[in-house]
């Protein structure tokens, strides 16, 4: 198209100003929009909160089902997505973020399913304990992410999930699936929408 | 102070800067592949080439092939005497213009 194109930037604040565009430009398109992340699972606890809550049973268990591997398909296209075409250090870390979460759920999940026999809990235990088992745990996993990558916003939200984790088991059923669907689920909203926003 | 300060040449063109400048906002040690940074820069292929050439001149960016599921694939990433020379670049720009920016 052009000639090599050798032109210099008109002066030094407007030297300054094309790489501060640029990076800006940059750093939000090789990143992944971490806000959708937010707003993916803040509709995940939601959903699934307020189905355990109005309609209990196999409904409430495959729709939870169903919302949960609607959010690991969207958030893996979403870590995907955003680091394509990048190779290295940071690629090797996303991915090994993405990974931690599947498999700390699911082996919760063998875990707690593991004892209930052995233990003789009943349904109606399983369902305080497996729900706020799974916000304590995912609450430590934010928590700890925010700390590493100095995240704040992650951190606290981290905190406040796993409050209401420990929260939900002195509700009790039903409400318990109300109270970590508002309080999980409307954070992780909350924090998503200001994410996006800002 | 003494005098001003020397504008890295090298860095010092438009598309260069903005080059250098995406390169550098990449995590150290991190590659991107050229159509993705063409992408990213909106430039034509002929274009970037160009002036990646100059960089890879001075050894400011490290261009590497690979192949990857038979498909050869290009990788650009800043060096470390890259990454030095654009912190250089910036503290001068910020030196010229005296903290007013």
């Amino acid at each position: 198209m052009n000639e090599v194109d050798d032109r210099e930037p008109a002066d030094a604040a407007a030297a300054l100003r094309i790489i501060q565009a640029q990076q800006a430009d940059t750093a939000a398109r090789i990143g992944p929009r971490v806000g959708w992340f937010f707003l993916i699972w803040g509709a995940v606890w939601l959903v699934n909160g307020l189905l355990y809550f109005l309609a209990p049973g196999p409904v409430a268990t495959w729709g939870a089902v169903a919302a949960v591997v609607a959010g690991v398909a969207s958030s893996a296209t979403l870590g995907a997505r955003s680091g394509r075409g990048i190779a290295g250090g940071s690629q090797r870390q996303g991915l090994l973020y993405g990974l931690t979460w599947p498999a700390v759920m699911l082996g919760l999940g063998v875990l707690v399913g593991g004892m209930a026999g052995p233990l003789g809990l009943t349904g109606a235990q399983l369902g305080v304990l497996i729900p706020a088992l799974f916000a304590f745990v995912a609450g430590a996993l934010y928590a700890v992410s925010g700390a590493v990558w100095t995240y704040v916003a992650n951190f606290v939200t981290g905190l406040w999930i796993m409050a209401v984790g420990i929260a939900s088991v002195f509700v009790g059923l039903p409400g318990n699936a109300l109270v970590l669907g508002v309080g999980v689920g409307g954070a992780l909203l909350a924090v998503g929408v200001w994410e996006l926003r800002r | 102070m003494t005098g001003v300060p020397q504008l890295d040449p090298v860095i010092h063109a438009q598309a260069r800067l903005r080059v250098t400048a995406t390169l550098a906002t990449l995590a150290e040690g991190d590659r991107i592949t050229f159509p993705r940074l063409q992408e990213l820069l909106d430039m034509t292929a002929g274009n970037l080439s160009t002036h990646l050439r100059k960089l890879e001149e001075a050894e400011y960016v490290l261009i590497t092939k690979a192949h990857e599921r038979r498909t050869p694939v290009t990788y650009v990433e800043l060096t470390r005497r890259g990454r030095r020379a654009f912190e250089e670049y910036t503290d001068a720009l910020r030196s010229l213009l005296g903290g007013q920016a």
